[in-house]
């Protein structure tokens, strides 16, 4: 009996002491994620998709994170692109959103930014995403914008290996990606990434015409470094189509877009601190809507055959320093973009043809002071010039101010921040006035933001909130004349957060987050409040999340939509440490957010009820 | 470029928390290999391997490697000075290891993702080292 009772003992501490070693390992995975590398406090919000959230959630591209967020509602514009709006707010302007795939703006001269044509962009090859609320993006180097999504990539020297996963859902889609990630021996680093899908959506019927939004698209990404020189390759293409189109009744006919884009990205930061970027974007966009209840197609008319072809270029310098000097933490530099759009369109019999460039000069500067080791007061200041071929040019000033402090298990932050939202070229300029009415003189809107937090983290207990209130002049709008204008006058926005998290350690935790969020205008053109909670747990091999995302019903000109419960699960079994298989349910009670339009008389879910299965190979 | 240079400073920027784990990893594999040793000297060519090392109370850093029970090793340049076969060389990355595995008895890095910890059987076998049972499955004969 005593030898029974010493042998079980001895089996237990093995048995412990075996999994010490393995907890270990798991213990520094999770410590050493690389969000706690790159995570710019002082920045602004940020909430972070850690590499092992993105896995657990089996997401496959960057709306499935996206979609969970507070304030931000990821929603689908009528030509089948996702976007955002804002708690009781319609869709934010395309200029306020950048995407960064690490040091990199995705961007565009036409459009300012690409963020609608990159929300959905597939991520098997990203490490985590940040995503900055009320963010000024002067820490980030480059153009304005209120909510920067900072997507990284693996870090080859992590990963040492390659990676092949394929998925495939009940309505008949596939996306298949294949990753290399190493390091040589003489220190060139250099990842590799290939990713294909096609994917097939519900499809609605609106009048006899048929709604469709089934896409399929081709991506490659490469990056490497040796030296401190590090480069970046990206050559992306997308089919799809165009959902409700441009019509005036959503009776499309045939619709059609293809979106490409390839850019490279070198930098280097030198000895010195001095770091220089250099990059270049081309983009190509090609929609085509035929839509016989007509489409107004600016001096055009009401037309049926809408083409319209958009190339643009984007060449960028910037040169800066991060450079401490005793208790300052300083930031300064600046940079140069040149971009240039040429858009040739036909309506109906009436054909385009023209280009519009444009330079922007910017310099900016930031100190953060750190008083004591609890305290940092930090402020900046950035200054654009944008000179266009046509129009007159812009100047506009960036400011921001606040305080971080952080006080035992409190943490409190406040900022002040003084900045515009450029407007697209598009709007500027256009001698046909087709397919757009342009307006040289469209002001660029000036926003105020003031935000206000509070953290709270004791052992496993982190609770936030969060409060922001932004008072935007001038907004740019569309004239019932469909002439692109500015408002007149002030419109103010007030958002909400409540933030609650459970750790229960580096792989099961729960958390849920609450908003609210109102405008001046006296309408509820989306969702004022609601609630997302997620978990994220394992248990033994197998990986669990848990996801319920409840947005409150709204009155869209006169369209009512209920309100949404969304419901996304997935689990992945760990078969060894390189094969793994799993499901992923997404919007399971069917009953998520719905999208309604001017156009259309019924609301549209943004995201099918859909099952994915998924394998997962690293060798 | 940030990006870069913030993940090569990043067992300076990360938590305590990284910084302590990796160090609880380290006293678990110095302590594996050298069992009897009160003291263990231990010389690295990596700034980030030889912080992680100089919280352990009876960890001695040491500036000359012949005079280390053991070499930390991250940089291929140093292999290539080594003599083979005369010291205990633990590497930091898996392209070392993988190309040095007739000379390292192991590594601790990052492949496919994670943190991985490995022993090459026959150079432990060499320098008679006889890990504790709780390593069994972290001893490989290649990589």
């Amino acid at each position: 009996m005593r030898l029974k009772i010493f042998l079980l003992s001895l089996f237990i501490v093995v048995l412990s002491a075996e999994e010490d070693i393995a907890k270990l390992l798991e213990d520094y995975r999770a410590e050493s994620d690389l969000s706690k590398v790159t995570k710019i406090d002082s920045a602004g919000f940020v909430d972070i998709y850690t590499r092992d959230d993105i896995e657990k959630m089996q997401a496959k591209t960057l709306t499935d994170l996206l979609k969970t967020l507070t304030v931000l509602t990821t929603t689908r514009t009528a030509i089948g692109a996702y976007y955002f709006s804002k708690p009781s707010s319609d869709l934010i302007p395309t200029t306020a959103v950048r995407i960064f795939i690490n040091d990199h703006d995705v961007t565009s001269a036409a459009y300012g930014t690409v963020s609608q044509s990159w929300l959905d962009m597939p991520i098997e090859h990203i490490d985590h995403v940040e995503v900055y609320k009320t963010a000024s993006s002067i820490e980030f180097s480059n153009e304005p914008g209120t909510a920067i999504i900072r997507v990284y990539t693996k870090d080859p020297e992590r990963e040492e290996g390659s990676k092949i996963r394929l998925m495939a859902d009940d309505r008949g889609s596939y996306i298949a990606d294949i990753y290399t990630g190493h390091t040589t021996i003489d220190g060139l680093k250099y990842f590799l990434y290939a990713h294909s899908d096609d994917k097939n959506r519900k499809k609605y019927e609106n009048m006899g015409a048929d709604l469709l939004s089934d896409s399929s698209e081709k991506y490659l990404y490469a990056s490497f470094e040796k030296r401190g020189w590090r480069g970046e390759l990206s050559f992306r293409t997308k089919n799809k189509d165009n959902f409700l189109g441009l019509g005036r009744f959503a009776t499309p006919h045939d619709t059609d877009s293809t979106f490409r884009q390839i850019y490279f990205h070198l930098s280097k930061t030198f000895d010195n601190a001095w770091r220089l970027q250099l990059s270049y974007d081309y983009m190509k966009v090609d929609r085509m809507f035929d839509d016989p209840g007509g489409i107004a197609a600016g001096a055009a008319g009401i037309v049926q055959y809408y083409n319209i072809n958009i190339k643009d270029s984007v060449f960028s310098i910037i040169f800066d320093r991060r450079k401490s000097y005793g208790r300052h933490d300083l930031l300064y530099g600046g940079f140069m973009k040149f971009k240039k759009m040429h858009q040739y369109g036909t309506f109906d019999t009436v054909e385009t043809d023209f280009s519009v460039g444009t330079k922007l000069f910017s310099v900016y500067f930031e100190d953060k002071y750190n008083i004591n080791d609890t305290t940092t007061l930090i402020g900046s200041l950035k200054g654009d010039v944008y000179r266009y071929d046509n129009v007159k040019e812009r100047k506009r000033l960036t400011a921001r101010v606040g305080a971080i402090k952080k006080t035992g298990a409190w943490e409190f932050r406040t900022f002040l921040t003084k900045m515009y939202v450029p407007a697209e070229s598009y709007k500027l300029y256009n001698p046909y006035n087709t397919p757009y009415i342009s307006n040289p003189n469209l002001m660029y809107p000036d926003i105020k933001m003031a935000m206000f937090g509070t953290k709270y983290s004791k052992n496993r207990h982190e609770i936030e909130a969060r409060a922001s209130f932004h008072a935007i002049r001038h907004p740019c709008i569309i004239s019932p004349t469909g002439v692109f204008i500015n408002y007149p006058g002030t419109v103010r926005r007030a958002f909400y957060t409540l933030k609650y998290k459970y750790k229960i350690d580096p792989h099961n935790r729960i958390g849920i987050d609450i908003f609210k969020g109102s405008n001046s205008m006296d309408v509820e053109l989306s969702p004022d409040y609601g609630a997302v909670f997620q978990a994220y747990n394992r248990y033994k091999n197998f990986d669990f999340y848990n996801q319920l995302i409840y947005r409150c019903a709204y009155d869209y000109f006169g369209v009512e939509v209920d309100s949404s419960i969304d419901y996304t699960a997935a689990i992945k079994y760990r078969y060894s440490d390189s094969l793994s298989i799993g499901i992923r349910g997404e919007n399971l009670f069917d009953e998520g957010y719905e999208q309604a339009y001017r156009n259309l008389d019924f609301p549209i879910p943004v995201f099918d009820r859909k099952i994915w299965i998924n394998m997962e190979y690293l060798f | 470029m940030r990006k870069i240079l913030l993940i090569l400073a990043s067992a300076i920027i990360l938590g305590a928390s990284a910084l302590n784990v990796e160090k609880r990893i380290y006293e678990e594999v110095l302590r594996a290999i050298f069992p009897e040793k009160r003291i263990v000297k231990v010389w690295s060519d990596s700034k980030n391997m030889k912080r992680a090392v100089s919280t352990i109370r009876w960890v001695h850093t040491v500036s000359d490697p012949d005079k280390a029970d053991i070499l930390l090793v991250n940089n291929p340049e140093t292999l290539k000075k080594i003599k083979e076969g005369k010291l205990i060389i633990f590497v930091g990355s898996y392209t070392l290891l993988k190309e040095h595995q007739d000379m390292a008895i192991g590594g601790f890095f990052w492949q496919k993702g994670r943190p991985n910890l490995v022993f090459i059987k026959r150079n432990i076998e060499r320098f008679d080292i006889k890990l504790p049972k709780k390593f069994e499955d972290y001893v490989e004969d290649r990589v």
